[in-house]
């Protein structure tokens, strides 16, 4: 009976729209007229013909496992740094935190500042003698993709950092106090000793990291809007722009399965090694 | 020997030690040393400190600076303002209706937070208490969360313009308070999974109703997950953009990240009012996280690490 | 296999002083036993030689060689933890091989040691298992391996039998001990009880605030302490005192009863008396003390008496039976020559 609620939920955010969107993936469905008929596998075909969609799925993929495991390098380190050599680090934590909490929007919109061709680092690059005259730096094809990753980036890495700091507080001291009597240094210790006994939580980690990179959608929205030349179209957002500025629902429905079947096979391999990593300790 | 140190007495039997007499001087003369290195270890971790707190403050920082520049510094590329102009914040309030976008955050984020606690707590109970869907509930709600919100979108579109709460903020308390109950879900289980001894205790009073002591003694166990549940449920749908963008139309119902990245899509856009209105945006948030950062580092690493 | 002399180490923890000059010399392959009440500074001091604490002052000297600018990892002394800190994800084969493969050691060597440690513990059946599929007891005696293979200048215990239960407590003191005569490595280790303190040390220094009370052997600490701290800490049950003014060998209590003292003193004292020292059934040479029975207890194989003395309680540990009642006025007898005299500060008359 106290379930009902969680049950409702789950039903509407999950059951309801799973069968809802096989129903109108099989079917020629407009925003304002939804199921006018069935048309079989058209959109499914016509996903895979007719649109980049498997573009827009790779460069999500590509995204989602980039992005994730760059910030989980960077924010394990910056952990390691802050647990290791900062006595009272609270201040810290505190301003590191705040990437993390700012909405999305605002931080594409201070990037977006930052790296306009009259932002600052425009002004740094012409400094440095790197550049002869600003460039579009979100509108060019090389450096679109990765500035989303790098704002991706700077958002998301606080959050790595603060989940890994608090997995070493975790880790028992007197285990690498014993290590240190055993004649392990520095390095032998982060490599032998603390990175073993982190990975189960640094899986997890990188697991609920990547499942949040692959919904990336707002960042794109103010950034590139999938521009330029579609090197920025992650899924999410084609899906959105197929929905609600296309008004193609089967379509836009045959891209969401086929989404979410990607989305499982790329994460599930991870939630595996991860109950492996934990049934080991 | 002459040694102008005396050899301590030893505790045993009043005899003294015969320590040798170099050793004995060397205790008297000797004093911790600075590591070698230590200096520069030091170093190495301000630099390295400095380097991070400025990437993570840049863009911030670099945000507020430009809502006080003029529309001629904002072209000019330099940090900080020529000349600080401040006039950027009354004109952004005045350009865009900040103060209905942010009314419009904060009830629907604050009622949407009540909902997500309410079904939460009840399912979280439900589990721990009664025993069901104890091994269900979990896969099955994490399971949700690896789903894309896209999924729901469409449907949830469709199904709000049929209940009528298309663009109105009632809608939006709905569909944020249903959509954060798997982080909801996940972030309370762990907690309470932290103290099962005490909910076990809470079985004993099973003579009265399930109702008083689920009054009396599991929900008064649960406040400090719920605060900090709360807290990151509301920062999710202060944040959220996806849905609000599709289902808001007027300032009446639109959130503040709606409204501002209509705001800075327009094409005549003033780089300095723009600015000064995602501060404006922003104020909120880091008032919650510099205050309640206790609360949302506890809430973010119980849900993260398991 | 190093003697070890700590001589005037002091360490402070910011303002608070843990270590109060602390001097004590071991001797090479004997076993110390550092005991005494929890906050007194045992662990600093075990840390401070093991490198783990930086000290504040003073020398710490291995083979006469000062160690104090040595890291832990140049120290080659090994320590054994409370909760065994032993590596998680690694087999048992792999704890005791760690440090041996950090030092480069060829891998026959290797081989030789784990066999001849796992042998002498009785660990061959579980080199392949990982500590969290091992019992308490077994994770005790890997810690210990662990600590043997590297043929250590020294081993160090903080307190490692005080996570398991009584029974195999006592069974791992006696082979820790006997595996430390055999190996002949100096010992030093620490413990807050006195009954492993007795039974395993060589010598014993009892420390207390920081500083050391009293260092010898068991049974001098038992039959000969310097001061009221050592005389109850050492002896269980512990040793009653009875205070009293003295004029030279006699001393009246508080009631006006008088005892003749085995030494000369003068002013305020406390008699020290061991509850195994007092007897309800007289014996020649005996003097008797008048008091009233407050509680007993049986024990099975001994009765133990509570006696109220002016206020005082006094233990006994007595095989006599005299059914008493709470209140009932009673004698004990005692041999004047065991009694302990302690001046007003506390310090042993001798
Ligand atoms: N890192 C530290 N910072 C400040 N004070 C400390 C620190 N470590 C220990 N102390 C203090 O130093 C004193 C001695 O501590 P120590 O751990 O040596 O006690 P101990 O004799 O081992 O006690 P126990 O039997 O409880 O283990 C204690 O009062 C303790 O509070
Ligand atoms: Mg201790």
């Amino acid at each position: 009976m106290m379930l009902l609620p969680v049950l409702a939920g789950l039903g509407a955010f999950f059951i309801y729209p799973f069968v809802y969107l096989i129903g109108l993936s099989f079917s020629k469905s407009t925003l304002a007229n939804t199921f006018q008929k069935w048309v079989g596998w058209d959109n499914f075909d016509w996903m895979f013909t007719g649109t980049n969609f498997t573009s827009s799925i790779a460069t999500t993929v590509i995204f989602a496992i980039t992005v994730s495991i760059v910030q989980l390098i960077l924010g394990l380190l910056i952990a390691y740094l802050l647990y290791t050599s900062v006595k009272n680090g609270r201040v810290l934590r505190a301003l590191i935190l705040l990437p993390l909490m700012t909405p999305p929007v605002m931080v594409g919109i201070a990037w977006k500042l930052l790296l306009s061709p009259t932002g600052w680092i425009n002004s740094l690059l012409s400094q440095a003698g790197l550049i002869e005259q600003p460039i579009s730096i979100l509108g060019d094809q090389r450096f679109a993709f990765p500035s989303i990753m790098l704002a991706d980036t700077w958002q998301w890495t606080p959050f790595i950092v603060i989940l890994s700091y608090a997995a070493l507080q975790s880790l028992p001291e007197d285990v690498f106090e014993a290590a240190a009597l055993d004649g392990a240094h520095a390095r032998t210790t982060f490599f032998k000793l603390t990175l073993p006994m982190l990975a189960p939580a640094l899986l997890s980690i990188l697991l609920i990291r990547m499942i949040m990179a692959f919904k990336t959608f707002d960042l794109v929205f103010v950034l590139t809007q999938g521009g330029p030349g579609g090197q920025t179209d992650v899924s999410t957002y084609t899906i959105w722009r197929t929905a609600l500025q296309e008004f193609d629902l089967g379509l836009a429905g045959a891209q969401t399965l086929l989404f979410a079947i990607v989305i499982s096979l790329v994460t599930l391999p991870i939630v595996f090694l991860n109950n492996k990593a934990e049934a080991r300790l | 020997m002459r040694t102008t140190i005396q050899q301590p007495n030893s505790p045993q039997n009043g005899e003294t030690f015969q320590f040798k007499p170099e050793l004995l001087t060397l205790s008297r003369t000797w004093k911790p040393k600075a590591e070698e290195g230590r200096l520069r270890k030091m170093i190495f971790v301000w630099i390295a400190l400095a380097v991070i707190v400025i990437f993570f403050m840049l863009p911030i920082a670099y945000l507020f600076s430009t809502s006080f520049k003029s529309p001629v510094d904002v072209v000019d590329g330099s940090f900080f303002p020529n000349a600080v102009e401040a006039e950027n914040w009354p004109r952004a309030f005045a350009q865009v209706p900040l103060w209905s976008f942010m009314r419009n955050s904060i009830l629907a984020a604050a009622f949407s937070v009540f909902v997500t606690l309410g079904v939460a707590v009840m399912a979280t109970y439900a589990m721990l208490k009664l025993e069901v869907g104890k091994s269900f509930l979990p896969d099955m709600i994490l399971a949700s969360y690896v789903a894309p919100p896209i999924i729901a979108l469409i449907p949830m579109f469709v199904l709000m313009q049929k209940l009528g709460l298309l663009n109105s903020i009632a809608g939006m308390v709905l569909i944020y308070g249903l959509m954060n109950v798997p982080v909801a879900f996940w972030l309370m289980r762990s907690f309470v999974l932290q103290v099962p001894k005490a909910l076990d205790e809470a079985a004993w009073l099973d003579g009265a109703s399930y109702f008083k002591t689920f009054f009396r003694v599991t929900l008064p166990l649960l406040y400090p997950a719920m605060i900090a549940t709360g807290l990151i449920c509301f920062i999710l749908s202060f944040n959220e953009l996806l849905f609000a963008q599709a289902m808001t139309f007027d300032s009446d119902s639109r959130t503040l990240p709606v409204g501002i990245s209509l705001f800075q899509g327009e094409r005549r856009v003033n780089f300095g009012q723009m600015a000064a209105a995602s501060s404006a945006g922003i104020i909120p948030v880091y008032f919650i996280a510099l205050f309640c950062q206790k609360w949302l580092i506890g809430g973010l690493t119980q849900g993260g690490v398991k | 296999m190093a003697k070890i002399d700590i001589i005037n180490v002091q360490k402070y923890y910011g303002s608070y002083h843990a270590l109060r000059e602390v001097s004590l010399s071991i001797k090479e392959g004997e076993f110390m036993v550092l005991v005494g009440p929890s906050g007194c500074g045992k662990s600093t001091l075990l840390r401070s030689i093991a490198g783990l604490e930086d000290i504040s002052g003073g020398v710490i000297a291995a083979n006469d060689q000062p160690v104090n600018d040595l890291s832990p990892q140049e120290r080659n002394i090994a320590m054994v933890f409370q909760n065994y800190a032993l590596y998680p994800h690694l087999t048992v084969r792999e704890n005791l091989a760690f440090s041996l493969k950090i030092h480069k050691f060829e891998k026959s060597e290797i081989d030789r040691r784990i066999k001849l440690a796992a042998d002498m513990l009785g660990l061959t059946d579980y080199l392949s298992r990982r500590p969290k599929a091992l019992s308490g007891g077994q994770r005790q005696r890997v810690a210990m391996g662990r600590a043997m293979v590297r043929e250590p200048t020294a081993f160090l215990f903080d307190e490692p039998l005080s996570n398991l239960d009584a029974r195999l407590r006592v069974e791992m003191r006696t082979e820790i001990r006997n595996l430390q005569r055999k190996l002949r490595t100096t010992a030093v280790y620490v413990t807050h009880d006195q009954v492993e303190a007795m039974t395993m040390g060589d010598r014993i220094a009892v420390v207390n605030k920081g500083g050391i009370e009293q260092v010898g052997t068991p049974l001098e600490l038992y039959r000969d302490p310097n001061n009221m701290f050592v005389a109850g800490f050492i002896g269980s049950p512990p040793m009653n005192f009875i205070s009293a003014r003295a004029d030279g060998h006699q001393a009246v209590l508080e009631d006006g009863q008088v005892v003749t003292i085995p030494v000369k003193a003068h002013g305020d004292i406390s008699i020290g008396l061991r509850p195994e020292h007092i007897f309800l059934d007289k014996l020649e040479h005996h003097h008797t003390l008048k008091c009233k029975e407050s509680r007993h207890f049986d024990l099975g194989s001994s009765l133990q008496y509570f006696f109220d003395l002016n206020g005082t309680e006094i233990e006994v540990s007595a095989s006599g039976d005299v059914r008493s009642h709470s209140g009932v006025e009673i004698q004990i007898h005692f041999d004047p020559n065991d009694l302990l005299v302690f001046g007003a500060d506390t310090k042993r008359i001798r």
